[in-house]
């Protein structure tokens, strides 16, 4: 078992929010990014011999699920999907930071493909990636100047708008 | 009705009620919160319960429409429209929004199994556990990022942070077990880089409307509970049970009436051909050995070196870009292993030299793949045998002509037996019950107690002063000794203690010092204290074949009696997956040299 710290305690069903629920709140994960999650593993578990995630369990329930994140939408609802599409950045930052710097600092890997994946910028045929890479890799030290996803969410963007080969 | 009957008799229905055998041959429903199951015996009938379900469709659409039957229950709804098709064009039309919203947020275009390998120095995570990814996607796209794709978890809700209780809990029903959906990254987070576990990814052969059904059967269970046994009902097989919803001509799930490993559910569904090949997903410590692997001699003993400073070494900065490149992305990979960079963990011990290295790092342009090797294959989890065995032998070891010996062992593997399907340097025993047929003259045996192991563990990773790895020890267990006359007795313990392993000759040579609580010797009439040595060497000169030899001791702290010692070369061969071979000779103190040869039968 393991003990997890300032658990998720709760996300809400986004499904019927209203045209004005924008950004994280609308897309349902923004009480997760306050949260802490990681794992702590010791002597304990000698005794738990399968291992039994309950990474916010009742969080993530089938039916309430992550969130409705990144499905399709009408024009009118293109303002919600793009801040869906934000939380959905920033959830992953969250909780991906060591992973997505590590592979920035490469210039290459799974993670930094997953952020570009999730930018809009990796391409669904040949799968590439390599220009927003590259750009990670080069801007590293002002695209990772804080520990908080949500700044590191917001130079990503505003890289973006100045490198616009990064994402072709 | 001739359709209704055949329908509730079906494979396809009652693997969708989620029926299952339990131990003495009765077959039901394993759901147990209410809503579930709509007729009240419909956890043993579902006969009535498919009626049930029939006039539930039927029903007035309440004024949340999503309540309704129909909405809630769109597996079901498949398969009874499927097999009484002039019912179904009866029902009303009913707008399930929640369930289209919820199809349409997660599109799935296939399913894997995925199994997560044990972890360095905890030999009870060699149980493994299972859980499924579903690719997202609607059939266009094969290059999105696998870390987007989405988890399905089924895990116990315990409600007590005691490992202990949490034991007794677990095996006895107690907690209850709830189903969870959450993006992959969660997952690979958890197990590959906090555990530092291998993921074994299975893909499921499942065609579109076999994902379809396993989707709806995933919305259907999603909100319900079922309750934990950790023998039989665990995540492991819980997930079996959803797989075999969506599809019905999966019978892995009738294997397990008794006890389940999470491993031997994934041989049983390879067996079966529904998993295709496997991929491995690399844990922490996994991607830490390849890239020092990858380093030259100086490179590694410059590792060694880093690892123990607080701050970039400047030599590091002397080295030719590509050299720099293979020690800069190892120290990457060995802060994250021993720091457990996972979720919102961020460095502690190392930050300055994590904050120096991904500089110095982003500012080498070279980049350095890593190198993943297919996988030594002996280590998959389809592979080897299963957790429970029967045994049968010969022994002489006694001096005193041949006895036999028979025994149950629930799980799981031990370090005497070929490491295939298994790590190589961990074993963990529990309830192994070995009976000896005494032989007390001719024609006459007695059955006594031979060795009773409630649990063993031990565990012997090579020392690695990059990894800081200690081999250990821990058991509980009765097992039968012979005193300086030659009379049996049977010595009860509880002991533990750590030592050391490293690999020597090919193989791994262990040493681990104990401390012993119990009846440790055959005149004590209470509990004592004692000290004793568990060692050996092993090796396997061939995957099927493992040798070595074991050399224990102990003694008690007061000293009054002789301390006792056993001495034994061994080796085993496994003659087919679940067929086993073992030869021992040895000693033990005041007795003569004997031999053993055992027959295990994995089953």
């Amino acid at each position: 078992m393991k003990i997890l710290t300032s658990l998720i305690l709760s996300v809400m069903l986004s499904g019927t929010a209203a045209a004005a629920d924008y950004g994280m709140a609308g897309c349902g994960l923004g009480s997760i990014v306050a949260q802490e999650l990681h794992w702590d593993n010791n002597m304990a578990q000698i005794f738990v011999a399968t291992s039994n995630g309950t990474a916010g369990s009742q969080t993530f329930g089938i039916t309430s699920g992550t969130s409705n994140c990144g499905a399709a939408a009408s024009p009118s609802m293109r303002g919600k999907v793009e801040g869906q599409k934000k939380a959905e950045r920033t959830v992953f930052l969250h909780y991906n930071l060591a992973q997505v710097r590590a592979d920035a600092a490469r210039g290459d890997g799974e993670y930094i493909a997953g952020l570009a994946d999730l930018f809009g910028c990796r391409n669904q045929l040949t799968g590439s990636y390599g220009g927003f890479a590259t750009m990670s890799q080069r801007w590293h030290e002002s695209l990772f100047n804080s520990n908080d996803a949500t700044v590191v969410q917001a130079n990503f963007e505003r890289a973006l708008v100045q490198d616009s080969v990064a994402c072709g | 009705m001739a359709g209704e009957s055949e329908l509730a008799r079906s494979p396809a229905w009652l693997r969708a009620l989620y029926y299952v055998p339990h131990s003495f041959g009765r077959t039901t429903g394993m759901v147990d919160t209410p809503g579930f199951y709509l007729a009240s015996a419909g956890r043993e009938d579902p006969q009535q319960e498919l009626a049930a379900n029939l006039a539930a469709f039927r029903a007035p659409i309440p004024a949340k429409a999503d309540d309704h039957a129909l909405c809630r229950f769109p597996r079901r709804r498949q398969l009874i429209a499927a097999a009484m098709p002039e019912l179904a064009t009866g029902w009303q039309v009913v707008a399930c929004t929640a369930y289209h919203d919820w199809r349409q947020a997660f599109p799935v275009q296939g399913a894997s199994l995925v199994f997560s390998s044990n972890y360095l120095n905890n030999p009870s995570s060699m149980y493994g556990h299972t859980f499924l990814r579903l690719q997202r996607g609607n059939g266009a796209s094969q290059h999105g990022s696998e870390l987007l794709d989405y988890a399905v978890n089924f895990a116990a809700n315990p409600d007590t942070a005691n490992p202990l209780l949490y034991a007794v809990y677990g095996v006895s029903g107690r907690f209850f077990g709830g189903f969870s959906l959450m993006p992959y990254y969660l997952k690979v987070q958890e197990y590959a880089n906090a555990e530092s576990r291998d993921l074994w990814e299975y893909p499921l052969r499942l065609d579109g409307a076999r994902l379809d059904a396993l989707m709806a059967t995933l919305w259907e269970v999603g909100p319900h509970g079922i309750r934990y046994w950790y023998l039989d009902e665990n995540c492991s097989f819980v997930l079996l049970a959803v797989i075999a919803a969506a599809d019905p001509t999966i019978t892995a799930v009738d294997e397990f009436p008794l006890v389940v490993a999470p491993k031997d559910t994934v041989a049983a569904l390879w067996r079966q051909g529904a998993l295709g090949e496997p991929k491995r997903r690399l844990s922490a410590h996994s991607r830490l050995t390849l890239r020092r692997q990858a380093l030259s001699s100086d490179e590694a003993s410059l590792l060694v070196r880093q690892t123990g400073a607080a701050k970039l070494l400047p030599e590091v900065g002397a080295l030719s870009p590509a050299s720099r490149t293979r020690v800069l992305d190892a120290l990457l990979e060995w802060i994250a292993y021993d720091e457990k960079l996972a979720g919102t963990r961020r460095p502690e011990k190392h930050r300055q030299l994590w904050e120096e290295t991904l500089a110095a790092r982003a500012a080498t342009p070279s980049s350095s793949p890593l190198e993943a090797t297919p996988g030594a294959h002996v280590t998959r989890p389809d592979y080897g045998p299963s957790a429970q065995r029967l045994t049968l032998g010969i022994d002489s070891l006694s001096g005193q002509g041949a006895d036999v010996l028979f025994g149950f062992r629930f799980a799981l593997h031990d370090l005497t037996s070929p490491a295939i399907g298994y790590a190589k340097d961990q074993e963990i025993t529990m309830g192994d019950f070995q009976l000896r047929a005494h032989r007390q003259g001719k024609g006459r045996y007695a059955v006594v107690p031979e060795a009773f192991t409630l649990l063993r563990i031990l565990s012997i990773p090579a020392f690695d002063r990059v990894t800081g790895a200690f081999a250990w020890t821990l058991t509980l267990g009765s097992e039968r000794r012979l005193d300086t006359d030659g009379a049996p007795w049977l010595m009860h313990r509880l002991e533990g203690g750590a030592g050391v392993a490293f690999d020597l000759f090919g193989g791994r040579i262990y040493g681990v010092p104990v401390i012993l609580a119990g009846r440790l010797s055959p005149a004590s009439t209470q509990p004592e204290l004692g000290l004793g040595l568990r060692s050996g060497w092993t090796m396997s000169p061939s995957p099927r074949l493992q040798c070595g030899l074991r050399a224990d001791s102990d003694r008690t702290v007061a000293a009054a009696v002789q301390p006792w010692w056993r001495v034994a070369a061994f080796a085993s061969f496994a003659v087919t997956t679940q067929q086993e071979l073992r030869l021992e000779a040895g000693r033990q103190a005041a007795q003569p040299w004997g031999a053993r040869a055992l027959w295990f039968r994995y089953l």
